[in-house]
């Protein structure tokens, strides 16, 4: 079912000239796990923006085309509602920390509070995530003191105890090494697993490689390519679109090259190995 | 609908003048300045954003300088006023033009000076006040001779008219520097807005 | 099966100290009845008991050297000012001593005793309130009476954002001086420094504000529903209503009291 729905969208930020995004069409379906990818500036910020409705409530600006989230337009539903609905986490990991709570455990209570959660199931959601996310030991500090890592998981941490179905997800893992990282994106799988909509900013090309359903690319504002996630990341002109190519497939693009070419262009490091063997058991 | 996603903003503006307010002393401290600039975070929130939340930033940062010094809380009504003042002001553009905020600082140095001394008078029993302003008054009225309260005023008056002087021109640049896609989400940041490509 | 940390939150929070424990708003009620009885008592001894007063509560509830690190501050500042302004305005015939021809009179000190006793009476009364009550307290009380949680909020961020802006300050005036603005010389040069200092430091701050607005409309910060909170205080016991009822009794029957006693006897 679509959840998401953009029909040629053009937007302008208020008192900017060029559009921020011009002519977006695309359609977000319930489940899946979506990744956007492209250069820095062409407008996957934006395209966020847009769908947890931040455009056009909170940026005012112009707008023009149809916006469709769970089956309402844009314009009429209520920011705190529509907020609430969908969750979002985000690169800067100093901002998202309220300010106003003295211990980590407070501070991912936050959102429950706002929602009027029970206090005892507060508590068991509140430890359930920290358990999720591994920052039990992180409850009694201080939220205001912790490192930028620490923030970005105590951050996801308060998103997820929420228990929103759909996620906007912006470049979660800026702040963390590549053990972190990992742990993040397979928390990020578990929550698709129980059925959770998401969509995934992120530059770690062989991450969303291997997890995301489909990927839509960026570029100058538009969408430049979008699909399943082995048709779009296999394509030989992702460069030229601004993105990078994950390094299985230009791998797989320079086999095809020298004329070896592979059964077809892999992009995660398994079915980069798989193909080999095949090729080379078919060579034999 | 509109106008109350721009207050959405304004709110989150509030601890940040709150917090200016301090800062802005604090770095007069760090400077050597013999000016108290605790006032500017009051007057950009109201400026930008309105009365109320340049008179909310205001109170706020008069109830929290009571925690250390609570007679300050007697002044809580200057504060709030300087918020009004500023909303009114930014209306009429007076921000926008450097010699008008220059002169628009001896209306807020007669509120913070003249209703300033008003107060110290009544809450010291009709004398002096325990202030710095009220050592300087004392200074006056030991030369001059004048009626002491007078004293009181022009000591207040002539601190204040220092202060609001520089920190109005601070408020002026600080409005003038405030990037556009800022300001078109503040309720008076269209004021300030200039087009660009 | 929970851990002590967690299970504090399942139960109210208490300080186990009984006048610490009193609802922040009895606590304010009651200082306040205090704050301004030295005020209508017009009575400079009694006034300077009661400052004795707070600090032997200060110490039972364990906040003397908060306490006195302020009040003391405060209390040298508005002595020292009124005492020596009053010589100056205040005639007198009872001369106690004198500095360089300058004579100090008996009737221009207790005229600076009787300010000073009712503001620090007063001032005393606030401070403690402070000492005892944490601001997060408070917030729950007034928000249990009405209070939105959005001005909960805004005063509580508050706090957080002088820290947070006190930090930034020493960076950017070291960093600022490191790029060659001039932070000594005449004043002018000094004025001239000021800008450059809070610009970036305001700027910086505006544009959080924006990220932090969004980031807690995230955490259903707009929603109108009913909040519930993990931290609780107790509920106000009986006895405590009748305290602070009766407080309130005598300070209105100690008005009129004073009152009569000014205008009628």
């Amino acid at each position: 079912m679509a959840l998401i729905e953009l029909q040629n969208v053009t937007y302008h930020y208020p008192y900017v000239k060029s559009a921020a995004l011009q002519d977006i069409s695309c359609t977000i379906e319930e489940g899946k796990f979506y990744g956007i990818i492209g250069e820095n500036g062409g407008g996957k910020t934006s395209l966020c923006n847009l769908l947890r409705g931040l455009i056009p409530h909170f940026y005012q600006g112009k707008l023009e085309g149809k916006v469709t989230i769970a089956g309402t337009d844009v314009m009429e539903w209520d920011t705190g509602k529509l907020a609430a609905k969908i969750g979002y986490v985000f690169q800067n990991p100093f901002t998202q920390i309220s300010g106003i709570k003295e211990t980590v455990f407070e501070e991912i209570a936050m959102g429950l509070e706002n929602l009027g959660v029970p206090k005892k199931e507060m508590v068991d959601e509140v430890l359930r995530v920290m358990k999720l996310l591994n920052i039990e030991e992180l409850m009694e500090k201080n939220p205001n003191a912790l490192s930028g890592g620490q923030r970005q998981r105590v951050a996801f941490a308060s998103i997820l105890a929420m228990n929103s179905d759909i996620l906007v997800i912006d470049e979660p893992t800026s702040q963390l090494d590549p053990q972190g990282t990992q742990d993040v994106f397979e928390i990020i799988q578990m929550l698709k697993a129980s059925g959770k909509t998401i969509i995934l900013v992120e530059h770690k090309i062989d991450l969303i490689a291997r997890y995301c359903d489909e990927v839509i690319v960026m570029q100058g504002g538009r969408i430049v390519k979008q699909g399943p996630t082995a048709e779009v990341l296999s394509s030989p002109e992702l460069p030229e679109l601004g993105a990078v190519a994950p390094q299985v497939s230009q791998f797989g693009h320079a086999m095809a090259a020298a004329g070896m070419p592979l059964d077809h262009i892999p992009i995660t490091i398994e079915e980069a190995i798989e193909l080999i063997q095949k090729q080379k058991g078919a060579a034999k | 609908m509109k106008s109350m996603k721009m207050d959405k903003l304004t709110l989150f503006l509030i601890p940040i003048g709150v917090a200016v307010n301090f800062v802005g002393g604090q770095i007069a401290i760090l400077l050597h300045l013999p000016l108290y600039l605790d006032a500017i975070g009051t007057i950009v929130v109201g400026a930008l954003c309105g009365g109320l939340p340049g008179a909310i930033v205001g109170l706020i940062s008069n109830v929290l300088n009571s925690i250390t010094s609570p007679i300050t809380m007697a002044y809580a009504i200057l504060s709030i006023l300087f918020g009004l003042v500023s909303a009114y002001a930014s209306k009429k553009n007076v921000f926008k033009n450097l010699l008008k905020t220059m002169l628009i600082s001896l209306l807020f140095a007669f509120i913070g000076g003249v209703m300033g001394a008003c107060i110290t008078w009544l809450i010291s029993g009709g004398d002096f006040g325990p202030i710095t302003a009220g050592s300087y008054a004392a200074i006056i009225y030991e030369f001059t001779k004048l009626p002491a309260f007078l004293c009181q005023v022009i000591a207040e008056f002539g601190m204040d008219l220092l202060d609001k002087f520089v920190t109005l021109v601070v408020v002026f640049f600080v409005l003038k520097s405030m990037p556009n896609r800022f300001l078109a989400k503040l309720p008076l940041g269209g004021i300030y807005a200039t087009e660009e490509e | 099966m929970y851990s002590e940390f967690v299970q504090k939150f399942l139960d109210y929070q208490t300080y186990g100290n009984p006048f610490k424990d009193l609802n922040p708003l009895s606590k304010l009620n009651l200082l306040l009845v205090l704050a301004f009885i030295p005020l209508v008592a017009q009575h400079t001894v009694f006034a300077f008991c009661l400052c004795i007063g707070y600090y032997v509560l200060a110490v039972y509830i364990g906040e003397f050297k908060y306490f006195n690190g302020i009040f003391t501050k405060v209390a040298i500042t508005v002595l020292l000012f009124l005492l020596i302004l009053r010589q100056l305005t205040v005639e007198g015939t009872t001369v106690l001593f004198s500095v360089f021809g300058w004579k100090w009179t008996l009737e221009a000190v207790l005229k600076a005793l009787d300010l000073g006793g009712i503001i620090l009476g007063f001032s005393g009364a606030i401070i403690l309130f402070y000492a005892s009550t944490p601001m997060r307290d408070l917030m729950y009380a007034l928000e249990q009476k009405g209070v939105s949680h959005t001005t909960s909020y805004i005063i509580l961020a508050s706090f957080q954002t002088i820290t947070d802006l006190n930090a930034s300050v020493n960076t950017i005036f070291e960093s600022q001086k490191a790029r060659g603005i001039e932070v000594e010389g005449n004043i002018l040069t000094r004025v001239k420094a000021f800008f450059p200092i809070l610009s970036p430091l305001l700027l910086g701050a505006m544009s959080s504000a924006e990220e932090k607005s969004i980031a807690m409309d995230a955490r259903a910060f707009s929603i109108d529903t009913n909040h519930s909170f993990l931290r609780e205080l107790r509920p106000v016991p009986r006895w405590e209503k009748a305290l602070v009822l009766g407080a309130n009794v005598f300070f209105v029957a100690f008005c009129v009291f004073r009152l009569l006693q000014m205008f009628v006897f």
